[in-house]
């Protein structure tokens, strides 16, 4: 039997959705997700169709749900997202209900993931090698990772490097990749066969359009990577490509203050980070041309 | 209130956790759970005060000795802002007020 969401009809999902919710693997997560007055089925099957179906009796990591409340589904129909009872964002204009189920589901991994030291990173794999992009918003980590996945690595994560720290290794969470305003369209023309859910336009964040995983990704979210290379990326418009060597202690600066939880994990995320930085080659690259990019991430391996 | 020139500083040894690069120090100071980055003279002094009590005198004395930087007001200034900075970080504390020195 076939135990992805592809195994469901379009007609199947959206009834789960709406009744007892979707059981859903996301990753080392499993949720339980659910809407009602919104219809989601189509775009959740096109972009999570090859993500494995969470037992139905859970236990569930988190329950998640986009509801349009019923008062406004006439006027200005809004999108509120519900997490294990509370609702911890705005409500949205119910036309960003996916965007928002995406962001929630972040949010709600970000809460719950304290296991690991929770880095604000893109992660790429080849050959049981990772790369890990810590950075900030804008620096175009999401971009890079969405060119290199397809140039041969495989996803670990756009959003969180999760290091495990009995081991040091990174645990893939692979998900959507919102790439948004620009990128989009530079995706578009980099990996033409890319998978891209439609564009959302003015969204907090700008114009954002979810791009599929790559299915062996999703496949093999379960095996662990050995991190090897941090790299710091800053897209800036019309630089040269630059790959240089960063120091240690600005290494260990920058994924401390990229990381989630590096404070709640205390003595242990300092330990963490410091094995983490001591393990790895960082670098800062500046780039504006993605293949380019692409180029020097793939020189490292050799 | 004195300006703390005469006074002496501790630190606890088992409090800290430190990792070396080269020249620069990460320290993680256990009872704040904070992160701090030092350049080599203060790490040395942090050494030196998780070590024995100082003042700002015997420790610009000590570190003079060390690096063989002539003692003057410059260095003695430095050291006694730099107890002052490592105090109100909560890395030192006075342990005591001494009588002013000549």
């Amino acid at each position: 039997m076939n135990n992805r969401l592809d195994g469901l009809t379009d007609g199947q999902l959206s009834q789960r959705l709406r009744t007892d919710g979707l059981p859903l693997k996301i990753g080392c997560f499993d949720a339980r997700i659910r809407t009602s007055g919104l219809e989601l089925a189509t775009l959740a099957h096109s972009l999570y169709r090859d993500y494995s179906l969470a037992d139905d009796d859970g236990p569930f990591d988190f329950h998640v749900r986009v509801a349009s409340p019923l008062a406004r589904r006439f006027t200005r129909p809004q999108a509120v997202f519900h997490w294990d009872g509370g609702q911890p964002f705005e409500p949205l204009p119910a036309g960003l209900a996916f965007p928002l189920l995406e962001w929630g589901i972040n949010w709600c991994i970000a809460n719950r993931a304290h296991r690991y030291l929770m880095l604000h990173s893109a992660c790429v794999e080849k050959n049981g090698d990772a790369v890990l992009f810590p950075a900030w918003p804008g620096h175009g980590k999401t971009t890079l990772c969405a060119a290199l996945i397809n140039r041969g690595w495989r996803l670990l994560s756009d959003e969180f490097g999760l290091v495990r720290p009995e081991d040091d290794l990174l645990q893939p969470l692979p998900r959507p990749l919102p790439l948004k305003n620009e990128s989009i369209e530079v995706i578009r023309g980099f990996a033409p066969d890319a998978y891209l859910g439609p564009v959302f336009p003015k969204t907090r964040k700008g114009d954002v359009a979810h791009m599929r995983p790559p299915a062996d990704s999703i496949a093999r979210a379960e095996e662990p990577a050995v991190p090897r290379w941090l790299v710091f990326p800053r897209w800036v418009a019309d630089s040269p490509t630059k790959l240089e060597p960063m120091p240690g202690p600005e290494a260990f600066f920058m994924v401390a203050t990229n990381a989630f939880n590096y404070e709640v994990r205390g003595e242990a995320g300092f330990r963490t980070v410091t094995r983490l930085v001591r393990s790895c080659s960082a670098y800062r690259l500046v780039y504006s041309n993605l293949e380019e990019a692409v180029d020097a991430i793939n020189g490292l391996l050799n | 209130m004195t300006d703390g020139t005469a006074s002496a500083y501790i630190a606890r040894r088992s409090d800290f956790c430190w990792e070396e690069w080269d020249d620069r120090y990460v320290l993680f100071y256990v009872p704040s759970q904070k992160t701090h980055y030092l350049n080599q003279t203060s790490a040395i002094a942090l050494q030196r005060l998780a070590e024995s009590p100082y003042t700002a005198k015997t420790l610009a004395d000590a570190l003079s000795e060390e690096s063989g930087e002539p003692l003057d007001e410059g260095l003695r200034g430095s050291i006694a802002q730099l107890l002052q900075h490592l105090e109100t970080q909560g890395l030192v504390v006075r342990i005591t007020d001494l009588e002013p020195g000549p």
